[in-house]
């Protein structure tokens, strides 16, 4: 591929305005070909651009084909995320799935068009610099095992050991053990305070 | 069409912190006629009455509501319609008290930005369905005092009713007071699941500020 070709992108967003101006504003870029809207198996484009959602999505059934898929040739989608989401569990779960490069929608459009280069030609992860910025406030991740959350998602709804234990159908004192654990993990000395954290962090999974 | 006089052309200016939004608003609504519009202008722009409708974020809907001024009556020289995520009750109470006409949410049709536009324009107020309802919870349910407000942003900073006591130079019986009266008005039975509750409503913000 020379510099010149053209990059050939299709831009999936839920939200009808943003996609309308994605698409505007990528196809304006020289250089750069744009299609609209999910599906469209024909033609393999060389960059996804989606929102939070479609990302995952995307990210999700590639990766259902698995290795094997990729062996036989299968095309594992380069996304570019663009969206409002922008807290740090949020962003930590694209880029856990594969996502290439993470731009908050209030980014400079001329940010995007960097990315999206950048990740065409294979370039290693991209964040915008307000994401950058996210994980020098707080470079270390939660890192909450899958079991923590099941729990951390009862304790913000305002359960209590108890009935957490009755849910999960463990017993009392090793719902006290979770509990303790997130706690230490996310620098909290209360449930309240694991709760408000938990919540501006955007630490449950959608 | 057979209207005996050609309909008017609403003058709309779009200003959105979000660039893809901005780029989308304009160009869906000058692919339509009776549309024309206006980019690339900054805050302290409008209101000179060229504009019939000003298409924003909250953030700026607020502040161009609050420097218009209290106390107008009848639509603005420019009618401000906001296109947000911020969906709680109270978020768009405080649009509406400071004057903002048309609330929509950013996954709104193309349809339904076109038509809040020109309601906006004939002076009405559009409110989309989602946002109509969290309104209408917000009105229907009991507001917190201010005191109790103070007492709920402590219980998020994690403090017991001993140091919220002291925090606010009052006794812990009536710190517990306050929070039985927010618990009963959230109606949760607890202080984790109040403060849940609290998120949803937009008593406290998600953002750290």
């Amino acid at each position: 591929m020379t510099a010149a070709a053209t990059v050939c992108i299709r831009v999936c967003h839920g939200d009808p305005l943003a996609m309308a101006g994605l698409v505007s504003l990528i196809g304006r870029e020289p250089g750069f070909q744009v299609q609209a809207g999910p599906g469209a198996d024909e033609g393999i484009v060389d960059v996804i651009v989606a929102d939070h959602a479609c990302a995952l999505n995307l990210l999700a059934s590639a990766s259902a084909f698995g290795p094997s898929g990729a062996a036989c040739g299968f095309h594992v989608p380069r996304i570019v995320v663009v969206t409002r989401l922008d807290k740090e569990g949020e962003v930590m779960q694209a880029i856990d799935s594969g996502a290439r490069a993470y731009l908050r929608q209030d980014a400079p459009p001329a940010e995007l068009m960097d990315a999206i280069r950048h990740v065409a030609r294979g370039g290693a992860l991209y964040l915008c610099q307000r994401t950058a910025a996210l994980f020098r406030q707080e470079p270390r991740r939660a890192g909450l095992t899958a079991r923590e959350e099941e729990v951390l998602r009862f304790l913000v709804r305002g359960d209590c050991n108890k009935g957490i234990a009755h849910q999960l159908d463990i017993s009392t004192s090793t719902v006290k053990a979770h509990v303790s654990r997130i706690c230490e993990k996310l620098h909290a000395s209360s449930r309240v305070q694991v709760a408000v954290n938990a919540t501006r962090r955007g630490l449950l999974r959608r | 069409m057979t209207a005996l006089t050609p309909p008017r052309r609403i003058h709309v200016a779009v200003a959105h912190r979000d660039p893809y939004v901005a780029a989308g608003v304009a160009s869906l609504l000058r692919s339509r006629a009776d549309f024309v519009v206006r980019t690339g202008i900054t805050d302290t722009d409008g209101g000179d009455g060229t504009v019939d409708v000003f298409v924003t974020d909250y953030a700026t809907g607020l502040r161009k509501a609050a420097a218009a001024g209290p106390g107008q009556r009848g639509p603005a020289p420019d009618a401000l319609l906001v296109v947000t995520d911020q969906c709680t009750g109270w978020q768009i109470r405080r649009a509406v008290d400071a004057g903002v006409r048309g609330y929509l949410l950013h996954d709104c049709s193309t349809q339904e930005l076109s038509d809040a536009v020109r309601c906006v324009a004939e002076g009405r107020r559009y409110l989309s369905c989602a946002v109509a309802d969290q309104l209408l919870d917000n009105l229907a349910a009991a507001a917190p005092t201010v005191r109790e407000l103070e007492v709920l942003q402590l219980i998020a900073h994690g403090l017991a009713n001993k140091d919220i006591g002291r925090r606010l130079g009052i006794g812990e019986g009536t710190v517990k007071t306050h929070v039985k009266a927010l618990l009963r008005k959230l109606g949760e039975s607890s202080r984790t699941a109040a403060i849940a509750e609290a998120f949803r409503r937009g008593l406290l913000l998600e953002a750290v500020s």
